[in-house]
């Protein structure tokens, strides 16, 4: 792999979170010379064509290349997230990562899956094109991972995971797409919906560590800095993951390289993007009589 | 550029330069003293202190050092060259850290013809390992060692990282130019007086965040990246657990002021001896009450 060759990433998200997924893409452009070989696999639900737009800037500034995947043009895509959502509350689109072997292209060798909820802030092609020793995945150890593995006490009362195997950060994810066909990764998930695992697992990334025990290559955490705060910034966090209820795209976040965010979403759509959040807040009891009343 | 093969070696000098106004001895002076205390071969450092006319007793404090350690000190008004006046009255006002900064520039033209390598220090720092491990590291071709400055990006790219972007290239990355290793045939060929006589004339000085900034430019990929630890910029007392190697107090609390809550403050003390950090915070007192009226003088004089 060299200078030349495609680096393919994907991002998840959908109509609401297409602000944060511009600001991983222009992250990872600006840290890269290699900008032109960056291919971003986008897998989305509905977007509106403003956001489209807002997206294809990318491709004007830097040169690289985005590739649209709507998530509902794709019948079978439709079915299992329909299914998957019944385990879970959280938007489906996150699940699409589950099923990138059937919506990518089938020539493609690697991929670098990434949350919207993260910040490049080194040259992407020193993680994209790793070497992984022969496993199928390489991720960064999540913190917590323990915890959220075996719960209360840290006893596995459930019978599915073995700490000494460790836990990773589904985040981020280097994928080698002929190993990961070949875990069935789709199966597993139909037949976990199907016996009810699926609703005692924390999400897919529960799933996933199951599925890939021992067969993941533990990454130097700088490649997913889960947490970062101010006081992080002196160890130059490769990427980081701004996990938790705070994220960078609030107003004066106590998180690492907020001010920096801002800039690399660009101060314009930053907040037009705080607007949009503003609008579309649930309404308050109180909004919900006023409006009534104002209707009579 | 120096060969590995004739350094590394006892007895081989070590130059260190160091620039500083008057009232910046004493943190120069706990610098040098931390450089001293935790290296072996202090008789072999040189310590080349460019600055601005030295009162007698603060020139008596550094030769101090040579009793202590057996280092060399040799001292340079850099006021009584001409050639750093002229250019320190044209270049940009540092507001901050004074016009001195300069001084770092006129490096090649100072210094004598047998220092082939060089290693810049700013004051506001502590060492806390052999500085012989980065004052004689290979550069492996490149022109001069530095640490990345993690705040680099905001300094050299401005608005949403696109006002500058024919200047710099973020990939590129950003160093600090806090501590700088020199490689002085490579420094001279830069030329980097006459770049910064260009970038004045064109109006490129005025959009670059002063001479941190030119040397940015100039050395461009031609600079070693040296692990974070050899340039901890802002230490936290959270920070100590990771041992950094140099400290670089960046921030608005300095190690010399009592309350500021900065890593090892009270090693710096200690470093800076009791006496003279004592005698440091009463001079200090004493010119506060001018101070107002200076950076009002400042500010009219270098607007």
């Amino acid at each position: 792999m060299a200078a030349g060759d495609p680096i393919h990433i994907v991002l998840s998200f959908d109509d609401g979170y297409w602000a944060p997924a511009y600001a991983v893409m222009r992250s990872a452009c600006l840290f890269t010379l290699r900008r032109r070989d960056l291919v971003f696999h986008l897998l989305h639900q509905p977007l509106t064509p403003e956001h489209i737009a807002d997206l294809r800037r990318i491709e004007t500034e830097f040169g690289a290349k985005l590739r649209f995947y709507n998530l509902v043009d794709d019948p079978g895509v439709t079915e299992l997230l329909a299914d998957s959502r019944h385990a879970a509350t959280l938007s489906t689109a996150i699940y699409a990562r589950m099923l990138i072997e059937v919506i990518l292209p089938p020539e493609i060798a690697r991929v670098l899956y990434i949350d919207c909820d993260t910040m490049v802030n080194a040259p992407i092609e020193r993680l994209a094109e790793m070497d992984l020793e022969g496993h199928t995945i390489g991720a960064a150890r999540d913190f917590i991972g323990s915890e959220i593995a075996t719960q209360r006490d840290m006893i596995d009362s459930r019978g599915l995971f073995d700490t000494g195997h460790g836990y990773f950060n589904s985040g981020m994810m280097l994928i080698d797409m002929a190993g990961w066909r070949r875990a069935r990764v789709i199966d597993r998930l139909r037949d976990a919906i199907a016996d009810g695992t699926m609703k005692t697992l924390y999400l897919d990334q529960d799933l996933l560590n199951l599925i890939f025990a021992g067969d993941w290559l533990q990454l130097d955490p700088r490649w997913n800095f889960t947490g970062a705060r101010p006081i992080h910034e002196i160890l130059d966090p490769w990427l980081l993951h701004y996990v938790g209820t705070h994220k960078p795209w609030h107003l004066k976040p106590n998180l690492a390289f907020a001010r920096r965010y801002r800039h690399v979403m660009t101060n314009e759509l930053y907040y037009r993007y705080l607007s949009f959040r503003w609008k579309r807040r649930p309404k308050s009891a109180w909004r919900e009589i006023v409006d009534m009343l104002l209707r009579r | 550029m120096a060969n590995r093969a004739e350094t590394g070696r006892d007895g081989t000098p070590i130059h260190i330069a160091l620039t500083f106004d008057d009232p910046y001895w004493a943190p120069a002076y706990a610098t040098m003293r931390s450089i001293c205390l935790t290296t072996r071969r202090r008789a072999d450092l040189v310590f080349h202190l460019c600055h601005r006319p030295l009162a007698p007793e603060h020139k008596a404090d550094f030769l101090k050092l040579t009793e202590e350690f057996g280092a060399k000190i040799v001292f340079y008004d850099i006021d009584t060259i001409a050639l750093f006046a002229s250019v320190a009255a044209r270049a940009p006002y540092n507001h901050r850290l004074s016009n001195i900064v300069y001084a770092r520039l006129l490096f090649a033209e100072i210094m004598p013809a047998e220092v082939t390598r060089l290693t810049y220090l700013d004051c506001d720092m502590m060492v806390r390992a052999p500085i012989e491990e980065i004052a004689e590291i290979d550069l492996e071709g490149n022109a001069i060692a530095a640490a990345p400055d993690p705040h680099g990006l905001h300094i050299a790219m401005d608005r949403d990282i696109r006002l500058k972007r024919d200047l710099f290239d973020p990939a590129d990355g950003y160093f600090n130019a806090g501590l700088i290793v020199i490689d002085m045939q490579a420094w001279a060929e830069a030329s980097i007086l006459e770049r910064l006589e260009a970038a004045m004339a064109d109006g490129t000085m005025a959009r670059l965040y002063y001479d941190q900034d030119l040397l940015n430019l100039i050395f461009a990929r031609n600079w070693l990246k040296l692990d974070q630890m050899w340039n901890f910029v802002d230490p936290r007392p959270v920070h100590q657990g990771l041992n950094p190697k140099l400290l670089h107090y960046t921030g608005a609390g300095k190690p010399w002021k009592r309350t500021a809550n900065v890593a090892f403050t009270r090693m710096y003390r200690h470093v800076m001896t009791n006496e003279l950090y004592n005698r440091y915070a009463v001079y200090r007192w004493k010119r506060g009450w001018s101070e107002p009226f200076r950076k009002l003088y400042a500010l009219i004089r270098y607007r």
